[in-house]
């Protein structure tokens, strides 16, 4: 593995997920010392423990990203200890599925909307400007903002989520044209259908498999590195061509 | 770069001494490679130097197209309006018949094999559109959309086809040329859009596919003025 990464201090929110533990775990490979944030203190110890159980080094920090106090103190946290943040993974986030109210917009309300946009949208926001002072400061920085194929596709039952994350796709190109003049590259990536540890054959996908976290964490790890550094304001879809062509919906009889 | 990455290359030209060239540069730092031409407006001949190139190296797992140098001109001499058939004819033969015809005689082994990669080099005028190059902008919009289509077609052979949207990029002959348009106030260099091609290229990126990644420095953001 290239140690791409070497001095550098990654924070990773979402950290005990699937794809956040991935990430993490491949952030430190190449040298990162990564700050593994999460909801909850079990899933940010897990995430931190996989990275030491490899030699890694991490820090686990619970934090829930929609209130801005506790992110604060995140930020304060990982500076604390590691003097900079270079890196920001804002992987927390996640549609109304999360606490089983997925619907047709029709049917859904105000709290499930608010929560859903809270978590992906403002908790982006919140994490980015808790860091991106010393980022200003240090001439330097990679974030890195998980958007969705839901941003520009759209997905039934999500119009919460598509908002949300098209919000990302949208922040991540404003940001990236404010901060460019201090070196600071932004840019989003929208992974679709990611299995567990290992790919299963799917029919969802142009490949015919789904796809796995430690591709999303190889494309993380490519561009929180330098030899991305051209690379800014963009969305990088991984979905295994899933979004591709023109679908053909049934209409449905009332 | 990627013969740095272990890959044996074949260098392909318009002429045979330019390709030589490369390989003498691959060669001094312990790469293989091999040199071929082919006029790239020439189906037939783009057609011979494939499997030319099959033959020599066995298999071909990967394929770049990147002929899109020196073209700039051919869409820019003249105005729309005052521009002959022949400045379209070049630019639809060589950008986009040329990376259709390649494609075209490189697939069936990759079919065969059930492996390979394709990235096609287009810029950010396909994206975009680019002032004063209408041309050469629907030429790599129709790249870009034919990388799409082939990704849903031949996905299924786990053929993966990505196309790179590039911006200014400082020319060897020409480091100053083109500095503006980017939010880092300088070029990119023919490095990084290596390095973009070469993780495109890896193992790892098997999951990308139909997608085209921009390499930019974010001159395509933002409205016309401030």
């Amino acid at each position: 593995m290239e140690m791409r990464l070497k001095g550098k201090t990654a924070v990773v929110t979402g950290a005990g997920g699937r794809i956040g533990i991935a990430i993490c775990s491949r952030l430190a490979a190449e040298g990162a010392a990564v700050v593994c944030a999460d909801l909850t203190r079990e899933n940010a110890e897990k995430a931190a423990e996989t990275i030491r159980s490899a030699g890694g080094c991490a820090l686990p920090c619970r934090v829930d990203v929609t209130r801005s106090d506790e992110v604060r103190l995140m930020a304060e946290t990982a500076l604390g200890n590691f003097g900079s943040v270079e890196i920001l993974v804002n992987n927390a986030g996640g549609s109304a599925g999360l606490f089983r109210r997925l619907s047709r917009f029709e049917n859904t309300t105000e709290e499930i909307w608010r929560r859903v946009i809270d978590l992906n949208l403002n908790g982006t926001l919140s994490c980015i400007h808790a860091l991106l002072g010393q980022m200003i400061e240090h001439q330097y920085g990679k974030i890195i903002n998980m958007s969705s194929v839901a941003a520009e596709k759209g997905i039934l039952d999500r119009v919460d989520y598509s908002a949300a994350k098209g919000g990302i796709l949208s922040l991540t190109r404003a940001l990236a044209l404010e901060v460019g003049q201090y070196n600071i590259n932004v840019n989003c990536i929208s992974p679709g259908m990611i299995a567990g540890a290992a790919a299963i054959p799917h029919q969802g996908t142009w490949l015919g498999r789904s796809g796995e976290p430690r591709e999303v964490a190889a494309l993380v790890a490519f561009l929180a590195s330098d030899d991305s550094g051209f690379i800014t304001g963009d969305n990088h879809t991984i979905d295994g061509g899933r979004v591709l062509g023109v679908r053909f919906h049934p209409r449905k009889e009332k | 770069m990627l013969a740095s990455y272990g890959a044996k290359v074949a260098v392909t030209a318009p002429t045979l001494e330019e390709a030589q060239e490369i390989v003498a540069e691959i060669g001094e730092a312990g790469g293989e490679a091999i040199a071929l031409s082919a006029d790239p407006a020439d189906v037939d001949q783009i057609g011979r130097m494939i499997r030319s190139a099959a033959e020599t190296l066995g298999s071909i797992d990967i394929l770049i197209n990147n002929a899109q140098g020196n073209l700039r001109a051919a869409d820019s001499s003249r105005t729309f309006p005052e521009s002959e058939p022949a400045q379209w004819t070049l630019l639809l033969d060589v950008l986009l018949q040329g990376t259709i015809a390649t494609i075209r005689y490189v697939l069936p082994q990759m079919i065969e094999r059930r492996t390979g990669r394709i990235v096609n080099l287009v810029s950010v005028a396909g994206v975009s559109g680019l002032q004063g190059a209408p041309v050469r902008s629907a030429v790599e919009g129709g790249i870009i959309a034919l990388t799409r289509s082939l990704a849903m077609d031949y996905g299924a052979y786990n053929i993966c086809v990505n196309s790179i949207a590039s911006g200014a990029i400082r020319s060897e002959s020409d480091p100053d040329s083109t500095i503006g348009g980017s939010v880092f106030g300088r070029t990119g260099t023919p490095d990084e859009v290596a390095k973009l091609v070469c993780f495109l290229c890896s193992e790892e990126a098997g999951y990308i596919t139909g997608q085209n990644y921009m390499i930019d420095g974010g001159c395509t953001l933002g409205p016309k003025e401030e």
